[in-house]
């Protein structure tokens, strides 16, 4: 029977499969814990009034601050760190932004710091970003995520996982912000992004309800 | 009077390396000993969206001193709660830098008004950190600056105070 040449192709794609799964279980580590999650996103009402734009949440933020981003005509992602007061980001006239990125398709990048110490290199009022962005149908709003100033997930990812296929991606979203998207069969299930991520955007996916500090 | 220049250049050298001992000695002290070699080249101060010059956490380390001041350009809260974490913080108030009971005190700026710091200490600077590592990633030498970052946020001081 093993003479046949049908038998003997069959063994060699079976010894070639078996040891391509061996070769796979050494390279792609597996833990037994819980994939990641994205958390949902932050609720909240934007009131407008003549210097400010208070946007109020429906929860508290885990961080404490949150990005307020706008987008400009030229689908530039403006961003500024606002901290979270009595429940509410304020946004006042006069607060300038603290950097923008350029947005292609559901990629970001070109991330340029517009504040080197006390000096702005280049003044953006961000209530005036808010506001046009409202007045134009352009995309604003709030997000937990601090990417592309944190990476603190993907980071730990890497440490994980040896090449550069790593299973989590940062999208921007249609709705404008920027959120980690995971691949569950590329995942490893070590938690580190979940435990690393000092916002809380990343959840433990056995985790019921999400939590956050008030 | 070769003699006395003599003397002097050898008082000079033994203060200079006796300073630099002490220095070494704070951080071994502090438990970072590799806080020495940082070169003050101001890569992760550019990293840091809130303004913190990480290389103040270093030399808080450095010195084994918490209470250092240190950079926090662009920290946004209220008043009220600058004053409460530091009174002596720095703040910018238009072109002025003003510390927080000076704002609230002398110059009368409401304590809702939310500000913008300037200077801070390392230890109260640790503890708004966002730890998202990017001073880590920026540092050319890979020094672990944000595990210095991380030992303040807990123990709000270094090993032997």
């Amino acid at each position: 029977m093993f003479k046949q040449p049908v038998t003997k192709l069959l063994l060699c794609i079976l010894i070639v499969l078996l040891g391509a799964l061996v070769a796979l279980q050494k390279s792609f580590p597996t833990f037994p814990g819980d994939y990641p999650r994205t958390a949902p996103p932050i609720e909240y009402n934007c009131a407008y009034f003549d210097e400010r734009v208070e946007i109020r949440l429906a929860k508290g933020s885990k961080l404490g601050r949150l990005i307020v981003f706008a987008y400009d005509g030229n689908n530039k992602f403006i961003g500024l760190l606002k901290p979270v007061e009595n429940g509410a980001v304020v946004v006042r006239r006069g607060d300038y932004a603290d950097f923008t990125a350029c947005v292609e398709g559901s990629e970001i990048r070109d991330v340029i710091f517009l504040k080197k110490m006390d000096r702005y290199d280049k003044k953006i009022d961000m209530f005036d970003a808010l506001t046009g962005a409202r007045n134009n149908n352009l995309r604003y709003g709030v997000q937990r995520c601090l990417y592309p100033i944190c990476t603190r997930c993907v980071e730990a990812c890497k440490s994980v996982i040896s090449n550069s296929d790593i299973p989590i991606v940062m999208t921007v979203k249609p709705e404008g912000e920027v959120l980690p998207v995971f691949s569950k069969g590329k995942c490893p299930r070590c938690g580190k992004c979940f435990t690393f991520c000092p916002t809380g955007s990343i959840v433990n996916s056995s985790e019921t309800q999400h939590t956050e500090g008030q | 009077m070769k003699r006395k220049l003599v003397i002097i250049n050898t008082i000079g050298i033994v203060l200079i390396v006796g300073y630099l001992a002490y220095l070494a000695f704070g951080a071994f002290r502090s438990g970072y000993p590799w806080s020495l070699v940082c070169y003050n080249c101001k890569q992760c101060n550019a990293s840091c969206i809130l303004g913190m010059d990480p290389q103040g956490f270093i030399e808080s380390a450095y010195a084994n001193d918490a209470d250092i001041y240190m950079y926090a350009t662009n920290i946004r809260m209220t008043l009220q709660k600058a004053y409460d974490i530091d009174p002596g913080m720095t703040l910018k108030a238009g072109n002025d830098t003003i510390t927080a009971r000076e704002a609230l005190e002398s110059r009368g700026i409401p304590p809702e008004a939310e500000i913008i710091t300037y200077r801070m200490r390392a230890r109260d600077a640790a503890k708004i950190c966002l730890d998202c590592g990017a001073c880590d990633k920026s540092c050319p030498i890979k020094l672990p600056v944000s595990s210095i970052i991380r030992h303040l946020k807990q123990h709000d001081s270094f090993g032997s105070e």
